[in-house]
């Protein structure tokens, strides 16, 4: 019986985690964080999410940005403001200028949302290497998240991520294998361009606010999810 | 083996199946808004995505922050003003953070719904 259970329970996880391959993403976090203090983070309940400013040369990228950064703060115990109504509600006013809103004071957008803190974000990379049939995606990120209330730089980091097409062309040891892998690798390049694009800003994302010692902390309603739990 | 088995099923959960431990259903919003960025003349379209991840995440209390008020705001461009309005008000029920926003949406809204119908 126990085996049957743990021969589904195997199977489910086989199933449902299929999908997803990340092996062929690359966590290169590097640079540095800027100290905090987490009751000085605890303060801020909400936080507002401006549209990316891009310093790289993919006009798209700050779209995969926007769409997929919310579930991160979110699940991180923090209210997130509505991305797609705040940044219309931005280009209604005139300020749909990323670069420039991203030096905007936060106490202004603070102000005009009611947002404890402004997460401000800059694209310094998203590079797409094609090498032959090969594919690498080089993408840096730079998260900034700032007091309302002080003015205050509270949370800093920087995540760089890779995606690279022949990741797993190694284990192919005869050439005939090699040449298949490389065709079918340059098929599935052309049908999911923009599911790569996605799956990569999705998890700088992911592992900017959730990975390691220097991940953001969590915040009140994070806390109040594990209580209720018990 | 059967240890074997555990340990294997545990590494999969673990490593690839993060969102089974998440605190909101979001379905489908980072694709659809995605999508709607790309083509943003398909309102009713992204309207009826956000809908969708509404019917699915109320019955369990998971709708994720923002939801209720990026609908509204859907409903609010397709001159839906009244239901707009009740979506804003959600948000601001369940969201007490979002007061500030909402309270400006509403009012918002309901210049748009007068200036209609003069």
């Amino acid at each position: 019986m126990k085996r049957i259970f743990l021969t589904i329970l195997l199977a489910i996880s086989l199933v449902s985690c299929a999908k997803k391959d990340n092996s062929k993403f690359i966590n290169a976090r590097s640079s540095f964080y800027e100290k905090y203090s987490k009751e000085e983070i605890k303060d801020h309940k909400s936080i507002l999410v401006l549209p990316a400013a891009n310093n790289a040369v993919n006009i798209d990228a700050p779209f995969y940005f926007l769409s997929t950064i919310s579930s991160s703060i979110a699940e991180k115990g923090y209210y997130v403001f509505p991305v797609n109504l705040v940044n219309r509600l931005l280009e209604d006013e005139g300020a749909s200028d990323a670069n420039m809103l991203n030096k905007s004071s936060p106490f202004k957008i603070s102000k005009r949302f009611g947002a404890d803190a402004i997460l401000y974000t800059t694209i310094q990379e998203w590079d797409a290497k094609y090498i032959g049939l090969a594919t690498v995606i080089t993408a840096s990120l730079e998260y900034t998240l700032k007091s309302g209330k002080t003015g205050k730089t509270i949370w800093k980091t920087t995540q760089k991520v890779k995606y690279d097409s022949n990741q797993n062309l190694g284990q192919q040891n005869s050439l005939v294998g090699l040449l298949i892998a490389m065709a079918v690798n340059a098929a599935l390049d052309k049908t999911m361009a923009d599911s790569r694009h996605y799956d990569l800003v999705k998890s700088a994302n992911v592992l900017a606010l959730h990975s390691g010692v220097h991940s953001l902390p969590n915040g009140q309603r994070f806390v109040a999810q594990v209580e209720s739990d018990k | 083996m059967l240890k074997k088995l555990i340990l294997i099923s545990l590494i999969l959960f673990i490593s690839s199946c993060k969102s089974d431990n998440s605190m909101y259903k979001w379905g489908s919003y980072d694709k659809s808004l995605l999508n709607y960025n790309k083509s943003p003349m398909e309102k009713e379209k992204f309207a009826l995505k956000l809908q969708k991840i509404i019917q699915k995440s109320e019955p369990s209390n998971q709708v994720p922050p923002g939801i209720y008020a990026e609908y509204g705001y859907i409903l609010l461009e397709l001159r839906k003003y009244d239901e707009a309005i009740s979506y804003f008000n959600k948000e601001k029920t369940l969201w007490p953070e979002s007061t500030k926003l909402m309270d400006l949406m509403i009012e918002r809204a309901k210049i748009q719904n007068k200036n209609t119908k003069k």
